[in-house]
């Protein structure tokens, strides 16, 4: 027979109290919990023996993850196939609670009489489900020895809440294990992070920013900070405290650049690029998120790179003068003997296809093609057009180049980088097209933006290779009969600088009949 | 008595100035060369010239410190940098020259350069 309660009032309060306790405590850890809960049913039912089963994914096992016996203590590690105790498994797969006084003769229960129940002494036992995230998770289970015990509802009440407990344990759990994979994650990532306050206070980092705010003898404020650091933009402009990538972001910008910091303590200076976003709460901004990648290495290894490349198009430019001035010269001379003069042409055109060589590289090494910056000014268009046709003037001696600028309209942008866009369409247009071909340049206005047009009547794009046409370093013409050299960086520059101005570059054309290369571009007044 | 008018080459590439002089004689102007700053300021103290062509990256004296010289005068001949630079324009600002022609150039551009500043006797 079951002992008797210490009177009804008296059981239920223990139990009350024991759920009480259970619920106030920190359940992230789950395996103590589960400890925590095996243990308190155990004294709280007065049951031998204690258990909480993880059903595995499958559904054909269930693993024991904490087993409690009084006197005992705790093991884990059983393991339950679903093959040797079907019954059991299909009343487990029903989810509900399984109350089985007469555990040996139950039909649920009695296939485990041999193995499992005679081998512990167990004749009644209590399964209530435990459930994770609205998928079942497994079983707690009561497992009373001595005399056989009729579980009351009560009993079954205070189990199923148990069973509750170990679900919000697994929930806790859960949210723990995603925590500290995170905290791994900023703890060891090679960036260093900062949670910057509304007064652009750093009040937390992960130990990369905390070493540099170290390294930078403390400046954790935003006044001290800027007392130990110097910011300076990517052009080295130092930048004042209102505009750093954190105050920015209060205000709801998103920063991505290049920072250079000269820590003031010991002189040194750092490259990094800086990546600030604003947290919002609600409508309100209540702090930012810095990261700063270290990309000193980077930045130096650019400017060599740059330096190199500049240097050797310098280099390449004096024989180059030389070999295409002599080609000109000879090209000129009333006397020269007919049979060469084929010969100096292609002279000419080999200096020629050089200089555009090195033109590029130029270009390639002048400009970080990530990070363009625009220098804007009004620009009128009829004016900046004309220009172009003036400058393709001596390449088109035997083109006929058009400029159709019925009115004037201008944009803001960066003169020489427009200009230049401009130029190398003409520059292909003309390249591009038989002799005795017509070059139009034609500005029009399109809603509130500009269209800049440039259209030749040249052997076109073949359609396979139109849509790589602004790759960069691609050329689609390249090893054929219409190959005119270069690197392949012309029109990938021109739709880039198109982009920067917030606009865009598109393009129409059919092979053997020519193309059409549009700029918009967004409209300013004349002034 | 120094020597007036004239086109003074100043440049470190032995092929670049004949090339230079080569041109300009067959526009027809008088041409002297030096290969560097200093050489260029040598020739000068017996000679004036109507122009200078500049090199600026040359050994011995470069031509911001030949520019620099001639600052320190009470005048001094027109200056058109010849420069490989990217931004010849900026050069030529920097030490207020009064033209430039970026390397390598037209003949056309040459010769138009040359005559806005000097005179041939020749024609």
């Amino acid at each position: 027979m079951h002992k008797p309660d210490d009177g009804y009032g008296g059981a239920a309060r223990r139990r009350e109290r024991v759920l009480f306790e259970l619920a106030k405590r920190n359940k992230a850890d789950v395996a103590e919990t589960f400890r925590a809960i095996t243990e308190a049913t155990a004294v709280a039912l007065d049951v031998e023996r204690t258990s909480i089963w993880r059903l595995t994914p499958g559904g054909n096992a269930i693993v024991c993850e904490d087993n409690f016996v009084r006197g005992q203590g705790h093991t884990a590690g059983e393991i339950l196939w679903a093959r040797d105790y079907p019954s059991y498994f299909c009343a487990i797969a029903e989810n509900r609670v399984i109350a089985a006084h007469e555990a040996r003769t139950d039909d649920r229960t009695c296939e485990l009489n041999m193995d499992y129940l005679q081998v512990h002494g167990i004749t009644s036992m209590m399964d209530v489900p435990i459930w994770q995230k609205g998928r079942p998770y497994g079983v707690l289970c009561h497992e009373h020895v001595g005399p056989t015990r009729r579980w009351t509802s009560d009993d079954e009440t205070f189990a199923a809440n148990l069973a509750d407990l170990a679900s919000l344990a697994l929930e806790e759990g859960e949210g723990r294990k995603a925590e500290q994979r995170w905290n791994a994650v900023v703890n060891t990532i090679q960036e260093a992070v900062f949670v910057l306050d509304g007064e652009g206070t750093i009040v937390q980092t992960n130990p990369l920013a905390a070493r540099m705010i170290e390294h930078a003898g403390g400046g954790v404020t935003l006044a001290e900070r800027m007392e130990l650091v110097e910011f300076r933009d990517e052009q080295g402009r130092v930048i004042p405290a209102d505009r750093t990538g954190g105050r920015r972001s209060l205000r709801g910008e998103v920063v991505r650049e290049i920072n250079h910091l000269v820590f003031k303590r010991t002189g040194e200076r750092r490259s990094y690029r800086i990546t600030s976003a604003p947290m919002r709460d609600g409508d309100h901004i209540a702090s930012v998120v810095v990261v700063l990648a270290d990309v000193t290495e980077e930045v130096a290894f650019d400017r060599l790179k740059r330096e190199v490349l500049a240097a050797l198009a310098h280099e390449f430019k004096t024989p180059v003068a030389i070999v295409k001035g002599y080609a000109q010269h000879m090209s000129k001379q009333p006397d020269a003997n007919p049979s060469e003069r084929p010969m100096v042409a292609a002279i000419e055109r080999a200096s020629n296809r050089l200089q555009r060589l090195i033109d590029d590289l130029v270009e390639v090494s002048g400009i970080s093609i990530g990070r363009l910056v625009l220098y804007r000014e009004p620009v009128e268009l009829t004016a900046m057009l004309c220009s172009v046709a003036h400058w393709a003037a001596p390449m088109a001696t035997h083109h006929r180049l058009v400029v159709n600028a019925p009115e004037e309209l201008a944009v803001s942008a960066d003169r020489p980088r427009l200009e230049q866009a401009v130029r190398r369409l003409v520059d292909n247009a003309i390249r591009y097209s038989p002799p005795g071909g017509e070059v139009e340049i034609a500005v029009a206005p399109s809603g509130n933006d500009v269209v800049i047009s440039v259209r030749d009547r040249g052997i076109g794009i073949p359609a396979d290779q139109q849509n790589r046409i602004f790759e960069l370093f691609f050329r689609a013409h390249a090893g054929t009969p219409h190959d005119v050299g270069g690197l392949g960086i012309g029109l990938f520059m021109a739709r880039e600088i198109a982009v920067r101005h917030g606009g865009a570059m598109w393009f129409e054309s059919e092979e053997g009949k020519g193309s059409t290369f549009y700029m918009r571009l967004p409209r300013t007044e004349v002034l | 008595m120094k020597s007036a008018g004239g086109i003074l080459i100043v440049d470190d590439d032995p092929d670049l100035r004949e090339f230079l002089r080569l041109m300009l004689t067959s526009m027809g102007f008088e041409v002297t060369s030096a290969a560097n700053g200093q050489e260029a300021l040598n020739d000068m103290e017996g000679h004036d010239p109507d122009l200078i062509l500049l090199d600026m990256k040359m050994p011995v004296m470069d031509g911001w410190e030949f520019c620099r010289v001639l600052e320190g005068r009470d005048s001094r001949p027109p200056i058109v940098v010849l420069t490989a630079a990217p931004d010849p324009a900026g050069r030529a600002a920097e030490v207020h020259a009064e033209g430039w022609l970026g390397k390598p150039f037209e003949y056309a551009d040459l010769e138009a350069i040359v005559r806005r500043f000097a005179k041939s006797p020749a024609r």
